[in-house]
C-alpha cells in the first residue's frame, strides 16, 4: 500500500506538470491564433471560439484535480454530473443573483472598501455556497463519496462547472471577447474557482468522515468566500481596461500574475493537504464510527 | 456513533452554512443600500439636488435629445461613471401661465419631436411624487448622433414641478431597462428644488 501511495504521489507531480504545460501551450497557441485569425473571426464564430476557450481550461483543470484521487478514483460520470450541476446552479441562481438582484456592476467599485466587502459578502458567498450546495445536496450522501479527499475532487468539479458557465457568460456578453486577453482571464478564473471550491470540498470531506463542530463547513464556505472576494477584487482592479483595444500590456500581466498567484497558492495548499491525507491511513465510511 | 446521529450532525452543519450565507447576503444587501443611498448636495444656478455619491456633475453637457442648452433650460447633468448610459438632467424653464405643467410638457415634447425624429412620448399624467405634486412624461428616443457606434435606444422619464416662477424638469435617460433605474431616480427627483 505504501509503495502504491508513493507511486501515486509521483504520478500526481507528473500530472501537475503536464497539466500546467498543457495550459501554457494552450494560452500561447490561442495568442498566436488570435494574431493570425482575429480579422477572420466575428459574430457567431468569435462567440463560438470564446465558448470553446471557456470549456478547454475547465477540462484541463478538472483532469488536474481528478488525478489526485487515483488511488480510489471517482466515477467519471459522477464527476461530470457534479461539473454540470455547478454550471447549472451558476446559470440558474448565481449569475441572476449577482448581476440582477444585487446588480453589483452599479455600485461595487464606488470605493476600495466597498469593492472588497461587496466582492466577499455578495460574490464570494453566493458562488461558494452554490458550489457547496452542488456537492452537499447531490453526491455527499452517496457511497462513492467514501474518503475525505473526495470532497475536494467533487467540489473542484462543481467549481470548474461554475467557472465554465461564468466564462461562457462573459464571452457571450462581451460579444466574443478579445481572445488574447480572454484566454488569460478564462484560464485564471477556472483555476481560481476550482481551488476555492477545493477549500469548500476539504471542509466537506472532513465533515463527513471526522467529528467536527457545527460551524465547521460554514467556516469552510466563509474562507472560500473571502479568497474568492479577494481574487475578484484583484482581478477586476488590476485588469481594468485590459480587454479594450487600448488596454495596457503591463496592467494585463500584473493582474494576471497577482490573481493567478492567489489561485495557485490556494491550489498548492490544497495539494499539500491531499498529499498529507494520502500518507494517513485511509479514512473511509467505516472511519466515521471513530468520531 | 450511529448513522442517524451522523445524519443529524451533517444536517446541522448544512443549516449553519445556509444561515451563514443568508447573513452574509443580508450584509451585502445592506452594503448595496448604503452605497446607493449615499448622496452629496450640489447647487447649480440656484437649483439644489442630492446627487448620488460618485456621480459626475456637468454644467456644460448637452442634452442628447436636443443637442444644446439654448432651448431646453438645461442646468446640469449628473452621470454615473460606472454606467455612462444612465444620466439625470435638471432643467429650469419659465413657468407657463397658471403654472400649467401639462402645457409646459406638451411644448417640450413638441420641441423634442422636432429635434429628434425618433422621439416618442408614451405616457403622461399628473403624479404625486413623495407628496410633491408634478407631471410625469414617459418617453423614448434614438441617439444616432455618434458615428463610432450603432444608434442606441434610450428610455426616459420627465418629472415637471412648479417652483415659483419656474418649472423644474428632472429627467432620466437610460439605455438600461427603465424599471432598474426608476427607484433611485424618483428619490433624486423628489429632492430637486430651489435653494442656495
Amino acid at each position: 500500500m505504501e509503495k502504491k501511495r508513493s507511486q501515486h504521489l509521483t504520478s500526481i507531480l507528473q500530472a501537475d506538470l503536464i497539466s500546467i504545460l498543457a495550459l501554457v501551450a494552450f494560452v500561447v497557441i490561442v495568442y498566436m491564433l488570435d494574431e493570425l485569425l482575429q480579422p477572420l473571426l466575428s459574430g457567431f464564430t468569435l462567440i463560438l471560439a470564446g465558448v470553446i476557450l471557456a470549456i478547454v481550461p475547465a477540462i484541463v483543470w478538472l483532469a488536474f484535480f481528478y488525478r489526485r484521487d487515483r488511488l480510489e478514483p471517482e466515477p467519471k460520470g459522477m464527476v461530470m454530473q457534479v461539473f454540470l450541476l455547478g454550471a447549472l446552479v451558476a446559470a440558474a441562481i448565481g449569475i441572476p443573483v449577482v448581476d440582477n438582484l444585487f446588480a453589483v456592476d452599479n455600485w461595487l467599485t464606488r470605493s476600495t472598501m466597498t469593492h472588497i466587502l461587496g466582492a466577499i459578502f455578495v460574490i464570494g458567498f453566493t458562488q461558494e455556497f452554490l458550489k457547496y450546495a452542488a456537492v452537499r445536496f447531490s453526491v455527499f450522501g452517496s457511497s462513492e463519496f467514501d474518503e475525505p479527499v473526495d470532497g475536494i475532487v467533487y467540489a473542484t468539479a462543481a467549481g470548474l462547472g461554475y467557472a465554465a458557465l461564468l466564462n461562457i457568460n462573459f464571452v457571450i456578453e462581451s460579444g466574443g471577447v478579445d481572445l488574447g486577453a480572454g484566454v488569460i482571464r478564462i484560464t485564471v478564473t477556472s483555476l481560481a474557482h476550482a481551488s476555492f471550491a477545493g477549500v469548500v470540498g476539504y471542509f466537506l470531506g472532513q465533515e463527513k468522515f471526522t467529528k467536527r463542530p457545527a460551524w465547521w463547513s460554514a467556516a469552510g464556505v466563509s474562507l472560500a468566500a473571502v479568497l474568492n472576494g479577494l481574487f475578484f477584487f484583484l482581478r477586476s482592479t488590476l485588469t481594468q481596461g485590459s480587454l479594450t483595444a487600448s488596454g495596457g500590456e503591463v496592467q494585463r500581466w500584473l493582474g494576471f500574475v497577482l490573481a493567478a498567484f492567489l489561485a495557485a497558492a490556494v491550489t498548492w495548499v490544497l495539494s499539500g493537504t491531499i498529499r498529507k491525507q494520502m500518507k494517513l491511513p485511509a479514512q473511509t465510511a467505516g472511519g466515521m464510527e471513530e468520531g | 456513533m450511529t448513522a442517524q446521529i451522523m445524519v443529524q450532525r451533517s444536517n446541522t452543519q448544512a443549516l449553519v452554512v445556509v444561515a451563514a450565507t443568508a447573513i452574509a447576503l443580508l450584509i451585502g444587501w445592506g452594503l448595496k443600500g448604503f452605497v446607493e443611498g449615499q448622496t452629496r448636495d450640489v447647487t447649480v444656478e440656484g437649483i439644489r439636488a442630492a446627487v448620488p455619491a460618485g456621480w459626475l456633475v456637468e454644467q456644460s453637457s448637452n442634452s442628447l435629445l436636443t443637442g444644446g442648452t439654448e432651448n431646453t433650460g438645461l442646468v446640469f447633468t449628473a452621470r454615473d461613471p460606472l454606467d455612462p448610459e444612465t444620466r439625470y438632467l435638471v432643467s429650469a424653464l419659465p413657468a407657463a401661465p397658471d403654472s400649467d405643467l401639462a402645457a409646459t410638457a406638451a411644448f417640450r415634447n413638441l420641441q423634442r419631436a422636432q429635434d429628434n425624429l425618433a422621439y416618442r412620448m408614451f405616457e403622461q399624467s399628473l403624479v404625486s411624487l413623495k407628496g410633491r405634486d408634478g407631471y410625469r412624461v414617459n418617453f423614448a428616443f434614438v441617439d444616432a448622433a455618434r458615428v463610432d457606434r450603432a444608434p442606441v435606444v434610450y428610455q426616459g422619464v420627465d418629472y415637471y414641478f412648479a417652483e415659483g416662477d419656474q418649472t423644474i424638469v428632472v429627467t432620466l435617460e437610460t439605455t438600461r431597462p427603465l424599471e432598474t433605474a426608476l427607484t433611485a431616480f424618483r428619490d433624486f427627483a423628489a429632492g430637486v428644488g430651489l435653494g442656495e
